[in-house]
């Protein structure tokens, strides 16, 4: 698989503590797409948010393509959705259902940013960033397309308690917004650094053999999921580069660890998470 | 209804076209006889639909499709004349 080049990352993050602590994030919006958009929800709002900042005032390529992954999609308008047909036994408000189909996001960042090139929605509970990075890459890499607007997002629906509880997370676990985005490019010329690598492993042998027969001199990182400290050690990589200290959890966390990365200055970073059912997610980037 | 209970109905419609529409202006900014749908504050077939769901869930109006919405959606006093009337027609 040949490199994708790194030409922008934009992120957001905050907890949240309390059922009513949701930050507003419309003054965000406007800010990163230069007007007020309607009609939308956290979810848009933070796929509009994390995609301007991403791109930072550059005008991307016409014909981008957008990958947007998540771990459960927009909770926040499908629990609208599914209370008004089944708790309250009335029609879902049309605003509400057209953004249950979550490439609606999608449709917001190409009107937005003046994108013309395919645009596919993913959600992968334990691997999205990964998955959708893996997808950019084959696409990059056979020529179909030749810039990629990569990113998650993942929304707290209150109350917290049931969030926890359709995240499956003890109680009490700090949970928290996120979103997180790449811009990539066949063409190396300005960039900050590259994907290398995205891949999704059926098991733990097979992972361990591919990042062994790379002889990879890098520096690891462990995903949120799985023992990922434990395949770094046998694999032989130093578990150096820590990006999840101190964040409450949120479903697509390994979006962070390429920004992080990036942030962290010169070197190359394996990036381990791994699934209940064995399965596991290799990242690598070099800055 | 009296005029004032219909004045008040126009201003309840106007804050309830704000917050359906996800609109950033005040409700007294929507002029009772201007054109509601195309208009100033460029609301499309969309919110159309959204304000006719939210008047049959707030005020059990129906708005049909059709020349009816066309005439009840012109402007915020012939929805408001729609609803009153909505509302005395036996049942």
């Amino acid at each position: 698989m040949r490199e994708a080049f790194i030409h922008g990352c934009g992120d957001y993050y905050a907890a949240v503590e309390t059922d009513d602590a949701l930050a507003d994030l419309k003054p965000l919006v406007k800010e990163a797409t230069g007007q007020p958009v309607r009609r939308v929800g956290r979810f848009i709002q933070l796929a509009l948010i994390g995609a301007g900042r991403c791109l930072a005032g550059r005008t991307a390529p016409h014909d981008t393509a957008v990958y947007f992954t998540s771990g459960r999609g927009d909770m926040e308008v499908t629990v609208e959705v599914m209370e008004s047909l089944f708790r309250d036994g009335e029609a879902p408000k049309p605003l509400h259902f057209i953004n249950t189909v979550s490439n609606a996001a999608c449709f917001y960042i190409s009107k937005h940013f003046g994108l013309h090139g395919r645009s596919t929605f993913l959600c992968n509970r334990y691997f999205s960033f990964e998955t959708a990075l893996q997808l950019a890459l084959f696409d990059l890499a056979s020529g179909a397309v030749k810039h990629a607007l990569v990113g998650s997002v993942d929304i707290v629906t209150p109350p917290l308690e049931i969030q926890r509880r359709r995240l499956h997370l003890a109680p009490d676990t700090p949970v928290a917004e996120a979103c997180h985005w790449l811009l990539l490019s066949t063409d190396p010329a300005g960039s900050r650094g590259a994907v290398t690598a995205a891949t999704v492993f059926g098991d733990r042998a097979a992972a361990l053999d591919w990042v062994r027969g790379r002889g990879l001199d890098s520096t690891g990182s462990a995903g949120q999921f799985g023992d990922g400290e434990a395949f770094l050690r046998d694999a032989g990589i130093p578990a150096a580069f820590d990006y999840r200290s101190g964040r409450a959890h949120y479903d697509s966390q390994s979006g962070a660890a390429i920004s992080a990365f990036l942030e962290r200055g010169a070197g190359a970073l394996v990036h381990v998470n791994a699934d209940p059912d064995g399965r596991f997610a290799v990242m690598c980037a070099r800055v | 209804m009296a005029i004032a209970d219909r004045t008040a109905l126009m201003a309840d419609l106007k804050a309830m076209i704000v917050s359906e529409c996800d609109k950033d202006i005040a409700p007294e900014e929507i002029d009772s006889e201007a054109r509601l749908i195309g208009g100033e504050h460029d609301l499309d077939s969309l919110d159309a639909l959204q304000i006719s769901m939210a008047v049959k869930q707030r005020y059990g109006v129906r708005i049909e499709g059709g020349p009816d919405a066309r005439k009840a959606l012109a402007s915020v006093s012939s929805l408001a004349d729609f609803i009153i009337a909505g509302q005395n027609a036996p049942q």
